[in-house]
């Protein structure tokens, strides 16, 4: 005990205290930037942590981590431009939001469960993160296989009205992600002799044109003549933009739930926070009494988005601390600068480490105050920007997101195919095709791919190596099970329209 | 031939992912599924195999919707058929445009020059009449963006002929 009140001692230091601040500022910046992503911010913070001790380093990587992940938040409610990956599900209800006017609801909802979803992972990690790192070692292929099969549920989830063009835009997110090279054998596939096809489509590019450049050419129909929100009378505007006791007590159960599933995804290695976030809104719909307000702007869908992608921050240390195993490319960052600091992780840092065991514990739980903070300090700044007037302001984001895509590979290649998938996009809203299962699909393919093969591989084709294993039998059934709740909901709610 | 716009949706993905199957899966060199080695046999699952699993699940549903849009043109059920109407489309083809030759400039032209040219044009094609604003926005973002990415985050934005 005496040792980890004297680690709350160094982290509450007043140079700590400054670092987190200017790297919580620097993270929502960062996050809410498309193409700016958290990876690119930590991984330029590393070779600074040189210079300090453990304490101020793990502050400034954490609070760049967790601010970084909720920033991408702003965006996605603002403008309907997701800042990183892990905000894509929360323009799905973030937006429309905004668009009703209630940018400052969605925006403190979206706060308040990121909070939330970071607190309970914490506590995961202090209170079980060697248990759950041992029950994630047991997961081989064919257990990924049917959690990934799992999750691409979701795609019928997320398909809004018509399930067939949504499980369409998944068959085809899945074709696209088999470009570049096979993920087994590493055979150029769909390359066409293009190097900067040999990785595939980058993530970011597909996510800016599907959600960002899209809805600029949807808006540019009427010559962006509007601002984004809707106007709305005097009283009725502040009523709606509050978030009240009513909208906690309707979404702290999303918040539990997401959280929890967010950990369990953090808590496996490459899969991360992306998924994450469609995997907690998806599983909020399906368990929802209305889920025919998700998609039309509800609280619960912006909570259940991000309590689960935060959830992820303290989860995907559970591998690494444990196993010495990083969960994505963040943790893989995270696992350098602790060598740099002379921390080894493994079984062994709960004994060889304890001290910096606990600075960790500390300095993320710090990092997640400070983001409220700053974060709740700058809403009113952060509301402001639905009030600028579209021709102004989409013409901004268009550069951003221009640059943004360069920057992930410093690659013209890569702004070309976000403006490929820009126009797909447009195509495809106007066509009431929904974007979020083609992403969601395109994200989980190569994993899926790469779990699906190996699992074969190890059976030597024989498919009951999906049926004879019990979790992965448990998680069949649970897929089983979510398609006919899917299929119900589906059929209730055409039943209803009629 | 049905008139509801579905069943062109869904003929359109069936037609993808026909030509995917048979035209472009089979550029992957390895076959979906082979047995190799000099005296060892051992088993494995190729690069073509999950092409041709999306390609097979992208067939199918469009035919499911083939299938249920005829259906729905039967019985006069489902939503009327959308088109987008050529005003609204001109200027989304014009925003795709100045976005295209913009992309197309960075390279030659360098973002320092390009970025402000691809704003005023923007600013000017939706109505932004004021010159005083068009101007300030447009320098002061092209400099935001340098500081931001370039000097902050230490991308090497394209410098197009200024490199030289």
């Amino acid at each position: 005990m005496g040792l980890f009140i004297d680690q709350i001692g160094i982290a509450l230091q007043g140079t700590n205290l400054l670092i987190l601040f200017i790297a919580t500022v620097a993270g929502i910046l960062i996050g809410a930037t498309p193409g700016l992503t958290v990876n690119m911010a930590v991984a330029l913070c590393v070779p600074l942590t040189v210079h300090f001790s453990l304490a101020p380093s793990l502050c400034m990587l954490f609070a760049l981590y967790v601010s970084g992940i909720y920033g991408g938040s702003v965006s996605a409610i603002l403008v309907n431009t997701p800042g990183t990956p892990a905000a894509a599900a929360t323009t799905l209800d973030g937006y429309p939001m905004a668009q009703q006017g209630r940018a400052g609801k969605a925006l403190h909802m979206a706060l308040f469960a990121s909070f939330c979803g970071g607190m309970i992972s914490i506590f995961i990690l202090v209170v079980v993160a060697k248990y759950l790192a041992n029950f994630a070692l047991k997961f081989g292929p064919a257990e990924r296989t049917t959690l990934l099969f799992f999750a691409l549920t979701i795609v019928g989830v997320l398909s809004g009205k018509s399930m067939i063009k949504g499980l369409l835009a998944g068959s085809l997110g899945l074709t696209v992600a088999t470009v570049g090279a096979d993920p087994m054998l590493a055979i150029p596939r769909f390359t066409f002799g293009l190097l900067e096809l040999e990785d595939g489509f980058g993530y970011i590019p597909l996510l800016i044109g599907l959600f960002a450049v899209s809805e600029m050419f949807l808006q540019a129909e009427d010559r962006m003549r509007r601002s984004i929100k809707a106007v709305r009378s005097g009283a009725s505007r502040s009523a709606h933009d509050r978030l009240t006791l009513a909208d906690i007590l309707l979404s702290w159960k999303t918040i539990i739930r997401s959280s929890l599933y967010g950990t369990f995804i953090g808590i496996m290695p490459g899969i991360g926070a992306a998924v994450a976030c469609f995997f907690g809104y998806g599983e909020a719909k399906r368990a929802s009494k209305n889920p025919d307000l998700f998609g039309t702007g509800t609280v619960e869908g912006v909570a259940a988005a991000e309590a689960a992608n935060n959830a992820v921050s303290g989860a995907t240390l559970i591998p690494l601390l444990s196993l010495s195993i990083p969960g994505d490319t963040v943790t893989a960052i995270l696992y350098g600068a602790l060598l740099i600091q002379g921390v080894t992780t493994g079984p062994l840092i709960f004994q060889n480490h304890l001290d910096a065991v606990y600075l960790i514990y500390i300095t993320l739980t710090m990092a997640n105050i400070f983001m409220v903070l700053v974060a709740y300090s700058c809403m009113g700044f952060f509301k402001r920007v639905t009030d600028i007037p579209r021709r102004i302001l989409f013409p901004i984001i268009f550069i951003f997101c221009v640059m943004g895509s360069f920057s992930i590979r410093n690659s013209v290649f890569d702004v070309f195919v976000m403006m490929a998938f820009g126009v797909i996009g447009y195509f495809m809203h106007r066509l009431t095709i929904p974007v979020a299962p083609m992403l969601i699909a395109f994200i989980l393919g190569r994993p899926f791919e790469e779990a699906v093969r190996q699992s074969l591989v190890g059976s030597e084709g024989d498919l009951s190596v999906f049926f004879v294993n019990p979790i992965a039998a448990g998680f069949l059934v649970l897929t089983a099970f979510s398609i006919c709740i899917t299929l119900r909901r589906s059929f209730q709610s055409k039943n209803t329209s009629k | 031939m049905p008139k509801h716009p579905n069943f062109k949706i869904g003929l359109f993905f069936l037609a993808l992912s026909v030509v995917f199957a048979l035209f472009i899966v089979p550029t992957v060199g390895e076959d979906w599924r082979k047995t190799a080695g000099a005296d060892v046999e051992f088993f494995t699952v190729g690069p073509r195999f999950f092409p041709y699993l999306s390609a097979a699940i992208m067939a199918v549903l469009s035919a499911l919707m083939m299938i249920e849009s005829a259906l729905q043109a039967k019985y006069g059920a489902g939503a009327p058929p959308s088109t987008i109407p050529w005003d609204h489309l001109k200027p989304v083809l014009v925003f795709m445009t100045i976005g295209t030759v913009y992309i197309l400039s960075l390279s030659s032209v360098g973002t320092l020059i390009a970025t402000p040219l691809c704003l005023i044009a923007c600013f000017r094609y939706f109505d932004l009449r004021q010159w005083r604003w068009i101007l300030l926005l447009a320098f002061g973002i092209t400099a935001m963006v340098y500081l931001c990415f370039e000097k902050l985050m230490m991308v090497p934005l394209p410098r197009g002929f200024l490199d030289m």
